[in-house]
């Protein structure tokens, strides 16, 4: 990290479990340069300042989707964040909202990651290609239908700035429901049907009510909100189907 | 070891700004559904009869309904262009080609059918 000549304060909310009955908010003041980022600044405070401040963080560069913090309210990666953006300062840094914390900036993934498996995140066909038979091919055009969703990186901005989520923890939320697009979307999946009780299920693209900061706050542009709006004409059109008894989705 | 902390909601529905902004949104359904109930008012009063009906206009002529409705018009607006502006995301999507069809596009394209859709009915309704 570039050191650089300038200082800002950053207030961090702490909480340790083994002491604290609710976070507390500590001030930090590091020096930064024109390209450090709220991560530089974060490591800066572990290296000389605080050793015990927990946070979560590996690849720097905005694709691990490891180091998301509330930064003055925002959800935001603290890599592509940068403190030159805040001066004067002082800037806010707190855990991902919605989630319980563990400890400092350490939150608890369980309910995103739990559910996880239920969105079938893969391609699923009714009879498997044979290696023989070449792999499956894709036009540009085909490939496009998905290019957006399939760029999540699973960093949890979308549930942070999710209000719904933060009321109804069972809620599925946006970048699984995303998730569940970026497949329905794929010309080589065939696993929409088994895909549709998620979809359906109160928990499901029902408990959104598009407020569309999911998409405001996602550093990949994936749009959960389109995703999950579109899906609520699918659920619909899956019903009626039911209902003339010549769809297959089916309810949860 | 204690357990996890769990942040309280608070009041997200006033802070932030664009949380409140979504909340506004929300609410003006409640004046579009106030509209539906003045219409129903007046379709039964046409039911009625003739000195209901009268009743019914001069009524309408009152400033505190003149106010209400002004009220109305402003929070119908609000809740129409909103919606107009999330339109892109409650549609199928559009491609052309292998690009997405900006959304900017989807939303006037709504705004400017509202326009003409209002302005022929104000005109008929004036003819009528």
């Amino acid at each position: 990290m570039n050191r650089g000549n300038r200082q800002i304060d950053i207030l961090i909310s702490r909480y340790d479990p083994e002491r604290d009955d609710q976070p507390r908010t500590e001030r930090y003041t590091v020096p930064y340069a024109h390209d450090s980022s709220v991560l530089d600044a974060l490591l800066y405070i572990k290296d000389h300042l605080d050793g015990s401040l927990s946070f979560r963080w590996s690849c720097r560069m905005a694709i691990c989707g490891s180091c998301g913090k509330m930064i003055n309210g925002v959800p935001s990666l603290s890599c592509k964040t940068f403190l030159r953006d805040y001066a004067p300062g002082p800037l806010y840094i707190e855990a991902l909202h919605h989630f319980p914390v563990i400890k400092d900036l350490v939150v608890d993934q369980a309910g995103f990651f739990d559910k996880l498996p239920e969105s079938r995140p893969w391609l699923i066909r009714d009879q498997e290609r044979a290696l023989a038979d070449g792999p499956h091919r894709q036009s540009p055009r085909q490939r496009a239908r998905f290019a957006s969703t399939s760029a999540c990186i699973n960093c949890l901005l979308c549930y942070a700035a999710c209000p719904q989520y933060g009321m109804k923890p069972d809620f599925a939320g946006p970048a699984l429901l995303a998730l569940v697009e970026r497949y329905n979307a794929d010309s080589r999946d065939q696993g929409k049907a088994e895909r549709m009780p998620m979809i359906n299920a109160e928990d499901g693209v029902w408990s959104c009510t598009l407020v569309g900061n999911c998409s405001a706050v996602c550093p990949k542009d994936v749009d959960p909100a389109a995703a999950i709006n579109r899906n609520k004409l699918e659920s619909a059109k899956d019903y009626f189907l039911r209902f003339l008894k010549i769809g297959s989705g089916g309810a949860e | 070891m204690k357990a996890h902390y769990q942040r309280p909601m608070g009041r997200w529905y006033l802070r932030p700004f664009y949380l409140f902004v979504y909340t506004l949104r929300e609410l003006t359904a409640v004046f579009v559904l106030l509209y539906a109930l003045v219409l129903l008012a007046g379709l039964a009063a046409l039911a009625a009869g003739p000195e209901a009906w009268a009743g019914y206009r001069q009524a309408l002529t009152h400033p505190l309904s003149i106010g209400l409705h002004v009220l109305i018009l402003v929070a119908a607006l609000y809740n129409s262009i909103t919606w107009f502006m999330v339109a892109p995301k409650a549609m199928p999507a559009v491609f052309i080609g292998t690009r997405p069809l900006p959304g900017l596009l989807i939303t006037l394209a709504h705004i400017v059918v509202f326009a003409i859709i209002s302005v022929v009915t104000v005109v008929l309704a004036g003819a009528g």
